[in-house]
């Protein structure tokens, strides 16, 4: 076998067991691997309803026949479990150096089942597997828990993927960290790997794999490194990575200030301009096998923070933990950074959350008297840091945070759910969704719930001639940011983009999504240089066909349907108050028809948003058709 | 003169491009374990690519125990420090001399190994994307690596 290292490991954490099978080439070919065969794992093996946090919920690891190749960013992890955030699929991936490590131990996919009595972690060691026990771990922060194993392994190139204290505290968005600063952060991944009480996965793979044509994959691997560096957006993002967003979506009218109530016209906004943010970051960093190396360190020189250093801080949290949280020191968001990473709760969430509690505040829906004092004000960074640490802790409302802004929501009452923007659970990114009709589809209708990784169409960003909208997408007002008209395939195009890049365990910066000539074809090609299967474009797209079904139907088991598909909070309600958007909002006719035009480009049934028999029989899905029929789901 | 492989940390990034690189060019087999060059942080908490200097009086050919003709040779033409397994006791002495971190040991054989600049056409810099690792001329050294200085 070439490409997949060719053994799926099982490890039952409740009976201590350990067990490698073979790598079946159903799975293979049909989703080749990361998020598509953990998506199939998760659909096959964790029967609908159970608890996420209970011993019969199962976390899949995943890698790809592009991991741990060195070619264009093959260096993440994807990591799958039904989600204790938003109780539908969970799912995450990360960067650095895990995901390959774990390949060249000769794992494609981890599936840790069970539960354990006591913390224990895992060390994988090629082929020698074995359960440890982690009481002298448990509630060590991640750079801790790092250097103590590493040190007890005797080993400083041991990779590990950890949790910190948040996941221990079952934190529903807590994050599981691959190496300094890279999260696996949205959904809770984290939570259910606190919950199944284990620590750490350590791993150190020295057996390799190998590619079916070695030359023509080298040949292929450097020209692919020479696109990707000559791509139009390469010299500003491998210099500024994601934080070239903030300039950018201030100037649009997208940012998102004091939770969705304010644009860019906020007193301290200069402070979040790319530039004011590169002045903190010190150098640049890559994961593994990247050539873009959008990451950095940082190191905060003057003010409160000063001395302050750091991995890794990328858009979103500094949008959530920032502006959004009406936070006026760039310099906080940056020790945030660092205690999101320590603690393992995601940046993203943990701050958008905090948003939705300072608005609850102002409103008078929670008290001074619900914070145990803490003065939750607009610009109150003390109090934002400290009801951060309440929430990792489960103290107080701290407790109620934890389980996430919609949860916590409808527990305080008050109508506090208002102010909470959220698809199935999962956050609206902090970017204004009423600026961005098709983004808002695509957080509608994404399998894991809002997030704009799994197909926000970046055309909206960027104007684009209708000429050549209609050209790419078939409709002249696909890639206007205002229109409600075709976007069905714009978004099933990026969304297919998006859904092969996680399961090739490859950066979405280093792909179509982004401004990277990486498509299906392409895509196509690295995989059969890898495996010496032939995926051509056509084979590309019914695999990311496959795969998007799939998950439907786990969502569809778990009672999702299309009155699910749609976005909570203020987006509907009330327009953009200022900027070039102003009195924009999302309509709900508009997204009806958005949602009408999507299940016809996808071949979901257009009043239930279940996929038809033919659509999955079309896809070699005949045995979820039966199943959902079975189960009296379908339409 | 002939040319030397020169590391740039200042330039490094740490994506290890050029181990797959290596490995791949000399083992066929994508592992890390298998390259010649290697990512470490160096004394500066930089990323440095580990790289053998193919130095004029080698350590690591100083250190080898074995009396005779040695397993560990430098080429008087090319310049290019070799390591001839079928010699090799597996000491490692040569390993812990090197003060470069460029003499490796291959975990299933058990025997070291160590950068032949691909007989003069070194892989690694031809995947490397940011130019942390460069083919120079001997003569260019001083001056290309005084540019990440002062």
């Amino acid at each position: 076998m070439y490409g997949w290292a060719g053994t799926l490991l099982r490890v039952n954490l409740t009976d201590r067991t350990v067990r490698s099978e073979e790598h079946p080439p159903t799975l293979r070919h049909g989703y080749l691997g990361g998020r598509g065969i953990n998506s199939r794992l998760l659909y096959d093996e964790v029967k609908p309803g159970v608890d996420p946090l209970g011993p019969e919920n199962k976390l899949f690891f995943g890698t790809s026949p592009l991991t741990g190749t060195g070619l264009v960013t093959s260096g993440r992890i994807h990591v799958t479990a039904r989600s204790p955030l938003t109780g539908i699929l969970g799912d995450s991936n990360a960067g650095g150096h895990f995901g390959p490590e774990l390949k060249w131990a000769g794992y494609d996919h981890l599936i840790i089942e069970g539960a354990a009595e006591k913390p224990v972690y895992l060390w994988i060691d090629d082929g020698h597997v074995e359960i440890r026990d982690a009481g002298h771990l448990w509630g060590k922060v991640v750079s801790e828990t790092y250097a103590m194993l590493r040190d007890e392994l005797g080993d400083p190139r041991v990779r590990i993927a950890a949790i910190g204290p948040a996941g221990e505290n079952l934190v529903r968005f807590a994050s599981l960290m691959t190496d300094h600063g890279n999260a696996c952060g949205k959904t809770g991944m984290g939570t259910v790997m606190g919950a199944k009480r284990l620590k750490a996965v350590a791993v150190r793979g020295t057996r390799g794999f190998r590619a079916a044509d070695p030359e023509r994959f080298k040949a292929v691997a450097r020209d692919w490194t020479q696109k990707i560096r000559q791509g139009p957006a390469y010299e500003a993002f491998s210099r500024v990575g994601t934080l070239m967003y903030l300039s950018q979506y201030h100037a649009q009218g997208r940012s998102v200030a004091r939770n969705v109530q304010a644009t860019a016209d906020i007193d301290y906004i200069h402070r979040y301009s790319t530039e004011s943010m590169m002045k903190h970051m010190t150098r640049s960093v890559a994961c593994f096998g990247c050539p873009i190396h959008c990451k950095h360190e940082f190191k905060i020189r003057k003010g409160p923070y000063a001395g302050e250093a750091g991995h890794g801080t990328e858009f979103c949290i500094m949008s959530a933990h920032g502006p959004a949280c009406g936070n006026p020191d760039e310099t906080a968001v940056l020790r945030i950074n660092n205690l999101c990473n320590e603690y393992g709760i995601c940046g993203d969430t943990s701050g958008i959350t905090l948003a939705a509690a300072f608005e609850w505040y102002q409103r008078g829906i929670i008290t001074r008297e619900d914070t145990d004092g803490i003065p939750l004000e607009w610009g109150n960074t003390e109090a934002q840091i400290e009801m951060l640490m309440k929430t990792i802790r489960r103290e107080g409302l701290g407790d109620l945070l934890a389980d996430g802004s919609a949860a916590a929501a409808a527990r305080i009452g008050k109508g506090a759910e208002r102010f909470v923007s959220h698809a199935k659970g999962g956050d609206i990114d902090a970017v204004d969704i009423r600026t961005l009709k098709g983004c808002a589809l695509s957080d509608a209708v994404s399998s894991r719930g809002g997030d704009p990784q799994r197909g926000w169409p970046g055309v909206e960003f960027y104007p684009m001639k209708p000429e050549k909208a209609r050209k790419l997408f078939g409709n002249e007002h696909a890639a206007d940011p205002r229109s409600y008209e075709g976007k069905g395939a714009l978004v099933n195009h990026y969304a297919s983009i998006c859904t092969l890049c996680d399961a090739l365990g490859i950066c979405k910066f280093s792909s179509a999504w982004f401004a990277t000539p990486i498509a299906l074809k392409e895509m196509g090609e690295l995989v059969t240089a890898a495996t010496g299967v032939d995926f051509d474009e056509k084979r590309m797209g019914e695999i990311a066909a496959r795969v998007h079904n799939v998950e439907r139907a786990y969502l569809v088991r778990e009672g999702i349907t299309r009155k699910d598909d749609t976005i909570h909070g203020r987006a509907m309600e009330e327009p953009v108050p200022s900027g070039p958007y102003k009195g924009e909002r999302l309509d709900r006719d508009g997204m009806a028809r958005m949602l009408d035009d999507y299940y016809r480009v996808v071949g979901w049934d257009r009043e239930t948003g279940i996929p038809t028999r033919e659509t999955l029989e079309r896809l070699g899905l005949k045995d979820v058709a039966d199943q959902l029929q079975a189960m009296g789901k379908m339409p | 003169m002939p040319k030397k492989l020169l590391a740039r940390p200042a330039l490094c990034v740490n994506c290890r491009i050029c181990e797959m690189a290596c490995a791949l060019q000399k083992s066929g087999i994508f592992s890390p374990v298998k390259a010649r060059i290697w990512i470490q942080k160096n004394r500066k908490g930089l990323d440095a690519p580990m790289i053998c200097r193919h130095c004029l009086v080698p350590p690591c050919e100083k250190a080898c125990p074995v009396e005779g003709e040695r397993p560990i040779r430098r080429d008087k033409e090319s310049g290019i420090v070799r390591v001839f397994t079928e010699q090799c006791i597996g000491c490692y002495d040569c390993v812990a001399a090197c003060p470069f971190g460029a003499m490796r040991i291959d975990p299933h054989t058990g025997h070291v190994f160590k950068c032949d600049l691909c007989d003069g056409d070194p892989e690694c810099t031809r995947w490397c994307p940011t130019g942390a690792i460069q083919y120079v001329d001997t003569k260019a050294i001083g001056t290309v690596s005084a540019l990440d200085k002062g």
